[in-house]
């Protein structure tokens, strides 16, 4: 088990700088800091700007300038934002804090009632509840994200105003406060959340009932299953003990990738109700041409892909013996 | 939170469609013709086909029957230019008084090649990288396999806008993989990240494939690689490669209209589905909903029938694999 974990830990390394390299060039190579600098400092000498290109390391091969960069970066130093001219890590906290929140709330809901569905859907093959949950959550992961945000918010900040005469909307539809709040209020909170968690919780259930039914279904119908049975194992006992343990582990694999993805924040949710977590600070910095925010952002993401990636072979490893050896 | 741009079931098993010994001795029918008659027999998938068809032929001929050209305004300026739907304008008139249901129609010809173009071009790259890959083996398929790893480790849609975005300062990129906005950027920036679920299927079909004994008997007979690839293995491999690709034709509509809608698209003077949906952003405060319910329901329909039309594919391409 050990010489399993540290070959793929050693496999992480070259995979994490080969698309921190890509993610720099891409960077660099689509915006222009220097242009940036300018534009949120108009008054600025060529002489300044020439102290600014050094102190940044702007100067020299792209390479080189990724050394330069990857030098700080390891020495936890994140640099300023050049727009706001405020520390990039501050605000790339916050951003995190609330990608985070939000994922693990609309996922603390979403995954446990998308894996009821798949095995209930699984115990019962072919049933009308199997089909229609089948059919629904094929219909679920279609429909691409932004589009069922959008119609939420458009029902929710118009459509349930209107036809019930509100004078304000029923469910907050952008922001985590309502403006000008100040403090932490946690039904506040939760309320300003329940939206793009029902955006989320749509493609989560819909995914993870699909992933753990067809898993269930496949390790339901193995030969130790058969055995299990044989022996006179109450049927409930045979589910809990010998298929669930085996069906989740694909399921084990995906949750880790995908809780991983979390770290990114959920672009599309976050934008359209407005939600200031990683994606909305990515999208601001790009439009900026933020380089110094836009690099630790992806590095964060990368890094996170990557290790909730080596989770997800561990969690496979522990789980699956036979992997082990692969 | 999952990808938007990769497939459903972007790795099913890896079964290869020997339909003959699962279906028994039919007579003598063909496992293309059996394919053939399980899909026709699959009514969601044909009810999804005559859709799609009626979507495609009422785009593609949008220059015949569009009533209105693609930029044109129909209202006149003094009165207000938006209009609700009416019997002149059946889906209304956009926030510049231009006809909805002809940029519907317009906008689904850009949409729809989009579509058509990244299932094409992803599933010939990862058809090639996963044969090549699986067929080579030792040290390249391991470099083949670990850059694929990369690409699926890559977050699409941080990605995707920074590539989108490359042509503006790059001379080079604007002549390689097309200028700012243009169909042909958005069609090469998707294909580089739809490729690796065919890649990894198609290796996988080929690896399963090559210890078969019917490619044995092959080679015993004296055939060569050219020979054995391509009366043995494509017809083998290409209903996966189709189902694949019918899952990327649904995925990279919905993410141009997902990445048009961010600003990082097609430029916005050219309609498609995305750009419709845009437009539609600052109206929907006014209460103009017929902006955002048509080109949904056009997308929404679209996306839906490719998927179920994938679905039944792949039920007629491998019947072992059940319905999931």
């Amino acid at each position: 088990m050990f010489r399993f974990v540290v070959r793929r830990m050693l496999w992480a390394i070259p995979l994490l700088i080969l698309i921190s390299f890509m993610a720099f060039s891409a960077v660099r190579a689509s915006t222009d800091p220097v242009a940036a600098f300018k534009r949120a400092n108009p008054r600025t000498t060529l002489e300044q700007l020439e102290v600014y290109k050094k102190e940044k390391g702007l100067t020299g091969s792209i390479p080189a300038q990724y050394v330069h960069w990857v030098k700080t970066f390891v020495k936890g130093d994140l640099g300023t934002s050049i727009k706001t001219n405020k520390p990039v890590a501050t605000d790339l906290k916050r951003a995190l804090a609330n990608s985070v929140t939000l994922g693990l709330f609309a996922s603390s809901f979403a995954v446990p009632i998308g894996l009821g569905i798949g095995v209930l859907a699984a115990k019962k093959q072919y049933s009308f509840f199997d089909s229609f949950a089948t059919t629904s959550a094929f219909v679920g992961v279609s429909i691409p994200p932004f589009i069922s945000g959008v119609l939420l918010k458009l029902l929710f900040a118009i459509g349930f105003t209107k036809w019930f005469h509100l004078d304000k909307p029923f469910l907050p539809t952008a922001g985590i406060y309502p403006p000008g709040h100040v403090g932490f209020d946690l039904v506040l909170r939760v309320k300003h959340m329940i939206l793009p968690a029902i955006v989320l919780a749509i493609q989560t259930i819909a995914v993870y009932s699909r992933l753990m039914r067809a898993s269930l279904l496949e390790v339901m119908n193995s030969d130790y299953m058969r055995t299990a049975r044989a022996k006179g194992i109450s049927e409930t006992r045979v589910l809990v003990k010998h298929a669930l343990r085996n069906a989740f582990i694909p399921v084990v694999n995906f949750g880790a990738l995908d809780i991983g993805s979390i770290v990114g924040g959920l672009i599309i949710t976050e934008v359209i109700f407005e939600q200031k977590g990683m994606g909305n600070f990515f999208l601001v910095a790009l439009a900026n041409g933020d380089y110094p925010q836009l690099m630790p952002y992806i590095v964060i993401v990368v890094i996170s892909v990557i290790v909730f990636n080596l989770l997800a072979d561990l969690a496979n490893g522990w789980l699956d013996p036979r992997i082990r050896l692969g | 939170m999952a990808d938007i741009l990769t497939p459903l079931d972007a790795e099913p098993e890896l079964e290869p469609t020997n339909t003959d010994a699962a279906e028994g001795l039919v007579g003598s029918v063909s496992p293309g013709r059996m394919a053939a008659r399980r899909f026709l027999h699959h009514r969601l998938a044909m009810l999804s086909l005559l859709v799609l068809l009626f979507v495609a032929v009422v785009c593609i001929l949008a220059p015949l029957l569009a009533p209105y050209a693609e930029n044109q305004r129909v209202t006149a300026l003094a009165k207000p230019l938006t209009h609700p739907p009416s019997q002149s304008v059946h889906f209304g008139t956009d926030s510049i008084g231009r006809d909805l249901f002809s940029r519907v129609m317009w906008g689904g010809r850009v949409s729809l090649f989009i579509g058509i173009a990244v299932a094409l071009s992803s599933s010939i790259v990862g058809t090639l990288v996963g044969a090549f890959s699986a067929l080579r083996g030792g040290f390249i398929d391991d470099v083949l396999m670990r850059v694929t790893d990369v690409f699926i480790a890559l977050p699409l849609l941080v990605f995707l806008p920074l590539i989108a975005q490359l042509p503006t300062r790059q001379k080079w990129a604007a002549s390689l993989i097309g200028d700012k906005g243009s169909v042909r950027l958005m069609i090469t920036v998707l294909s580089v990240f739809a490729w690796m679920p065919t890649a990894r299927i198609v290796r996988g079909v080929v690896l399963s494939l090559k210890e078969k004994e019917f490619i044995e008997a092959a080679r015993a007979m004296g055939a060569k690689t050219r020979r054995i690839i391509l009366s043995h293995l494509i017809p083998n491999a290409i209903g996966t490669i189709v189902v694949t690709a019918s899952f990327t034709v649904a995925g990279a509509i919905g993410t141009e209209a997902t990445l048009s809608y961010f600003g990082f698209g097609i430029d916005p003077q050219q309609a498609s589905w995305g750009n419709l949906l845009t437009d539609s952003k600052t109206a929907i405060g006014a209460g103009y909903w017929w902006l955002v319910l048509f080109p949904v329901l056009a997308l929404l329909v679209t996306v839906l029938s490719v998927n179920f039309l994938g679905d039944g594919l792949r039920d007629a391409f491998d019947p072992k694999q059940g319905k999931s």
